[in-house]
């Protein structure tokens, strides 16, 4: 064996491994001119390094323990954190997540599902999202996962090179702020747009946030309010007990609510609805107040509107009924503690209905405001000019002393409105009736003053209007009268007393009674027999006429009805018509009713209306008319001839039948004027094919010309005043008897005729 | 070769050139391991080697130990302690 050999054989492989060793560890070979053999092995360097290895090794092991310990707890933090947490590998798939992802954005599904899969396929959100977050666009963006609002932020891990070999892609669940960002942008919108004035202030009152509506309602812009007080605003209209109540009220209850008087920036005084809230911090302490108003300018203005309409006529803007009866009171009140006199004047226009029913309501209304404008010109400030309906005004005259003060003014309105009044170019003619009271003499309250002033007016009407007239006691009598008349025929009505006459038609042709035309007749107990005229006059002026009417009505059907089945030959029963009663409503269904219930049919029926009637509402009356007419009603003209009606209503109305007025009659043949009337009245009627009935007539010489002219038509005292239901059957009787064995002309003669 | 001073074990080897500077230090470590890992002893390590301040820290670094070189007027003064 050659032992030199083999000694430089191991020392060599020292050597070589001891190099070995020292690579490993990082350092350079050992050179043998540096270490000699004998030291190489007293040094032991492979004793040292692998001393070092061992130490090496122990030291990993502590790392890794650590490395294990440090990993379990960034495991915990990642699993409990409140964001959702993705690990992506840089090919796209699912490195890691935390327990927060899975439930915020993979449905709950285990880790061991996810990890290695594409995030593509998992996640919720659009592709788009995901390319920006791989990317590294996506930072800051907010997405939306099932109503949860996610921020989204991306860190890169890189390797030694700065290359990216990880994304960590942190949610965050912002939907609490996202959802608080929105009631604040909503509370802000409120703040601004609310039609209310609204202001923050601090605690010591000064401005720190208006909204536009406070700057609009003040007029101050935010840059003139903030930091200053609402002192600003003050409008001297409050004393400062009123500023001292509500501090008080605030201190005491925490908001104050009430109406208060500022002043614009323009100088304007404005009222405002204001409702001051105090808010305190946690310790109680006052922090700011929130004051919001609203201008209720227009409302006050609304108020005051409906306050003054309430009092006053909204056409004329006159005091009305209700403002004027305060005021009379007020007047009585103050005339009794200061025993002073007062006037009040009644007025109503004369021909007002003529032209609103002629000329229309439009007009009508214009006509009564440049009335009501000349009155109030014609009085003084201190009177009060009311309107009371209609066409009825009436003046307050305070301060007077005697009669003659208030006549000496009724004489200037009554002058005053007999002059024209103009409207679309159109003249108009009126006039006035006025009646006067004097207070005390003439009433001690409103409503004694205002219908004796009434009294005395229609007195003026019956004397031909245009004019005044003092109440009087007279006047006073026959308004007790008229009450006392009404309050009988009430009565009357009620109890049936009022009977129904018939006055013969007689046709001379024919020979014979054609019709009666029924006729109320009232015998009072004590007062005996009341005139028609007076009567049906008060029933149209109360009204009872409708009640009257229709009784009229049903009892003389009744009675047609009765004689007919008696054998009574007469073609129809005529009854007067009122406008009242033709413009009501239940008119024609009444009389078809009473028809009905006597099985009569309408041609045994005639109404008679006066021409005065057909000119209060054409329209109407011709509605009415035609719906009688359909039925074979009879329409006969009353008094024809003194009202003022157009002749070519004549034509356009469907009327049968013309009564000749007995003012016509009763001088001809004598009158070639009332003859030429007559004669034209009949040719007339015959052109337009109506008939023709002469009312009151009472001679031989009359019925002569009559027959003569073609009207063979009569009525009147020379065949029979009006009779009751049995005189008539009886005189019918007799006529029909006598008319038998010679029916020559002027058969008819009546016993009991003039 | 080597000395200790109050808790250093100042190792001084100046003269001496790498590779055998890092085995001297790593000797020196070996012995005292225990003592330096838990904080009581450093061992300072003079040298006038400049490869050293190099090999030295980056060899104790990965036994656990942490190496400070400073530069001193006889050439190097570097500190091995453990790791905190």
């Amino acid at each position: 064996m050659d032992y030199q050999s083999e000694y430089y054989k191991a020392i060599t492989y020292i050597r070589a491994k001891i190099d070995q060793m020292l690579t490993l560890i990082g350092t350079l070979p050992l050179r043998p001119e540096e270490l000699d053999d004998r030291t190489l092995i007293d040094l032991d360097p492979i004793g040292i390094v692998s001393d070092a290895f061992g130490q090496i090794l122990s030291h990993l092991h502590d790392t890794n323990q650590k490395l294990d310990v440090a990993r379990q707890e960034i495991r915990a933090i990642f699993d409990s954190m409140d964001a959702a947490v993705v690990v992506v590998n840089h090919d796209g798939s699912i490195d890691d997540c935390n327990r927060q992802a899975r439930e915020w954005l993979f449905g709950d599904l285990d880790a061991q599902m996810l990890i290695g899969r594409p995030l593509a396929e998992l996640c919720p959100c659009d592709r788009e999202i995901q390319q920006q977050v791989m990317s590294g666009r996506g930072r800051g963006q907010t997405i939306e996962v099932d109503g949860r609002h996610l921020q989204i932020i991306v860190s890169d891990i890189t390797d030694a090179h700065q290359n990216s070999i990880k994304k960590v892609v942190i949610c965050f669940d912002v939907t609490q702020q996202k959802k608080t960002e929105a009631s604040l942008g909503l509370y802000g919108k409120v703040f601004e747009s609310t039609a209310e004035g609204i202001a923050i202030t601090d605690s010591r009152m000064r401005f720190l946030q208006v909204n536009e509506a406070y700057c609009r309602i003040t007029g101050y812009s935010d840059g003139e309010l903030l930091g200053r007080t609402p002192r600003m605003l003050k409008s001297g209209h409050h004393d400062a007990a009123f500023y001292a109540d509500i501090s008080k009220t605030l201190e005491v209850r925490g908001h104050w609510r009430g109406e208060i008087l500022d002043r614009t920036r323009d100088g304007r005084v404005i009222p405002l609805l204001q409702t001051i809230s105090v808010v305190r911090d946690t310790q109680g302490a006052v922090s700011h107040y929130i004051t919001i108003v609203t201008d209720i300018s227009s409302i006050k203005e609304t108020q005051s509107r409906l306050d003054f309409l309430a009092h006053h006529d909204p056409l004329t803007e006159l005091p009305n009924r209700l403002l004027f009866t305060a005021r009379l009171e007020h007047a009585i009140d103050w005339a009794v503690r200061n025993q002073a006199h007062f006037g009040l004047l009644f007025i109503d226009l004369d021909r007002f209905k003529t032209i609103n029913d002629s000329l229309g309501h439009q007009l009508g209304d214009r006509l009564l405001v440049q009335v009501a404008r000349r009155l109030r010109g014609l009085v003084r400030k201190s009177d009060t000019i009311a309107r009371l309906g209609g066409d009825e005004f009436v003046v307050l005259v305070e301060g007077i002393h005697n009669a003659g003060e208030a006549e000496l003014l009724a004489e200037k309105l009554v002058h005053a409105m007999r002059q024209p009044f103009f409207l679309e170019e159109t003249e108009l003619h009126i006039g006035c009736s006025i009646g006067i009271t004097l207070y005390p003499e003439d009433g001690e309250d409103p409503v004694t003053l205002l219908k004796n002033a009434d009294a005395a007016m229609y007195r003026v009407k019956d004397f031909g209007r245009d004019g005044f007239c003092k109440f009087s006691q007279d006047l006073a009598e026959a308004v007790d009268e008229r009450l006392a008349l009404e309050t009988a025929l009430r009565q009357a009505l009620r109890e049936n007393q009022l009977q129904v006459h018939y006055q013969p038609v007689i046709d001379l042709a024919q020979g014979r009674m054609v019709a009666v035309e029924a006729l109320a007749r009232w015998r009072h107990a004590e007062r005996g027999e009341i005139a028609p005229c007076s009567f049906i006059r008060l029933a149209e002026e109360t009204k009872l006429i409708l009640p009257l009417g229709g009784w009229m009505a049903r009892t003389a059907i009744g009675q047609f009805r009765l004689w007919r089945e008696r054998g009574m030959e007469l073609d129809y029963v005529s009854i007067n018509t009122s406008g009242i009663e033709l413009f009501d409503p239940g008119f024609v269904d009444g009389l078809f009713e009473a028809l009905d219930e006597h099985g009569l049919e309408g041609r045994h029926l005639q109404i008679e209306l006066t021409e005065n009637v057909l000119m209060q509402d054409y329209e109407a009356c011709r509605r009415v008319l035609l719906r009688l007419r359909q039925q074979g009603v009879r329409i006969a003209i009353d008094d024809f001839g003194t009202g003022y009606s157009s002749l070519a209503y004549l034509k356009q109305l469907p009327i049968d039948m013309l009564k000749i007025d007995r003012s016509f009659i009763k001088d001809v043949p004598g009158d070639p004027g009332d003859c030429a009337i007559v004669e034209t009245i009949i040719a007339m009627a015959h052109r337009l094919g109506l008939a023709t009935v002469a009312e009151g007539v009472e001679t031989e010489e009359q019925e002569d010309y009559l027959l003569a002219i073609g009207c063979e038509r009569l009525q009147g005292y020379r065949y029979a005043r009006p009779l009751d239901p049995v005189s008539l059957e009886r005189l019918h009787a007799d006529s029909v008897r006598q008319a038998a064995p010679d029916s020559a002309s002027s058969a008819v003669r009546v016993p009991g005729g003039r | 070769m080597a000395e200790r001073a109050q808790d250093n074990v100042v190792l001084d080897i100046r003269g001496q050139i790498c590779p055998s500077c890092l085995l001297l230090a790593l000797k020196e470590l070996n012995r005292y391991g225990e003592a330096v890992r838990s904080g009581s002893l450093e061992i300072v390590v003079i040298t006038d080697d400049r490869q050293a301040t190099s090999t030295i820290p980056a060899a104790v670094d990965k036994m656990g130990y942490i190496a400070e070189v400073t530069h001193i007027p006889e050439g190097y003064r570097i500190c091995l302690r453990g790791a905190v």
